[in-house]
């Protein structure tokens, strides 16, 4: 547990010490970086309870969704798998492991894409203080294959 | 020459039947529909909308380790059973059991699906042109395919989880009927 931090504790080294393996296992590709999407607004003029247009033919369209990516760690850990007539769902899970700062960034984010895969948030786990830094934990479950 | 209507060809050419079906049934409901094949080809078309997920419509389940997309729907006669007419006679009638599994981009979705599909397999949606429970099936082998044969749909049921193990589940919905096949349509 994080208590008031000592005179040796240098957070920007820290930072950076945590920073380097993140930014060491990012994808080189950019589009198969975690990228963070959010609720997106309900501009439809005719909708159900869930925000789902009820006329799709016609009215504007949604926005398009805008991603937002940061420095995080990713940790898979396999699901189980399900054969259905439609194929197999592997209901892989992953853990996101984030900054304080970056959190700031992507804390309200519904869904996400992890090597160009498409996850939906599912608990957001303990928060590790490391003094003065607080590291966030978010689990997300994949919705395909 | 054998009669296709004896035999495995039947009910390969009933399955084709029923996918091309159940793409009528989407398309007059108004969905851009694309099939396995253009999937496989890349050719996927584009909602003008935007609002929803081309639909795809197939004859298979996705490859194992492949993404299955929003919107995928697979179509499968899955077994048959024969009740004899008489005796001293062949005569039979045999009922297939179908189903159409969906796979929707989300649970608003996959319902509207559901309920399209559900209604154009029973006949109730006379706007567009579904006034019948039934499906045609024609002979592809021949350059102009002749009609083969006029089938009933019953039983159509509908069901989808309410509780979910996985988030994908909430997504899936599976419309499950009986195609029965008399030996004088």
């Amino acid at each position: 547990m994080a208590g008031p931090a000592p005179q040796s504790f240098n957070e920007t080294k820290v930072r950076a010490g945590l920073r380097y393996p993140m930014q060491m296992g990012m994808p080189v590709d950019e589009a198969l970086r975690p990228t963070f999407y959010f609720q997106q607004p309900t501009i439809d003029a005719t909708t159900d309870p869930t925000g789902a247009a009820l006329d799709l033919n016609a009215g504007t369209a949604s926005e398009p969704e805008v991603g937002v990516q940061v420095l995080c760690a990713v940790e898979q850990r396999e699901g189980e798998s399900d054969e259905t007539v439609l194929g197999t769902f592997d209901a892989d899970e992953y853990v996101i492991t984030v900054l304080d700062e970056e959190w700031a960034l992507i804390s309200n984010f519904v869904s996400c894409t992890l090597g160009g895969r498409y996850f939906v948030r599912s608990k957001e786990l303990y928060h590790y203080g490391l003094f003065t830094v607080t590291v966030f934990q978010v689990r997300v479950e994949a919705l395909d294959a | 020459m054998p009669d296709p209507l004896e035999g495995g060809r039947f009910e390969r050419l009933l399955e084709i039947a029923l996918t091309e079906l159940t793409v009528e049934i989407l398309e007059g409901f108004g969905y851009v529909t694309f099939s396995q094949a253009e999937f496989e080809a890349g050719t996927i078309p584009t909602v003008p909308s935007g609002k929803y997920e081309p639909v795809q419509v197939r004859m298979e389940a996705v490859d194992k380790g492949k993404v299955i997309e929003k919107n995928t729907m697979v179509c499968t006669v899955a077994g048959v059973r024969s009740d004899p007419l008489e005796i001293g006679s062949h005569l039979s009638t045999d009922r297939y059991e179908s189903y159409v599994e969906i796979y929707g981009q989300d649970r608003s979705m996959c319902k509207q699906f559901r309920g399209d599909i559900v209604a154009g397999l029973r006949g109730t949606a006379p706007s567009i042109g579904r006034d019948r429970p039934v499906i045609e099936v024609y002979d592809l082998l021949a350059a102009t395919p002749p009609l083969l044969t006029t089938a009933q749909i019953l039983d159509v049921e509908a069901d989808m989880k309410v509780v979910f193990d996985s988030p994908w589940e909430e997504r899936v919905a599976q419309v499950s009927f009986i195609i029965e096949v008399e030996p004088w349509q």
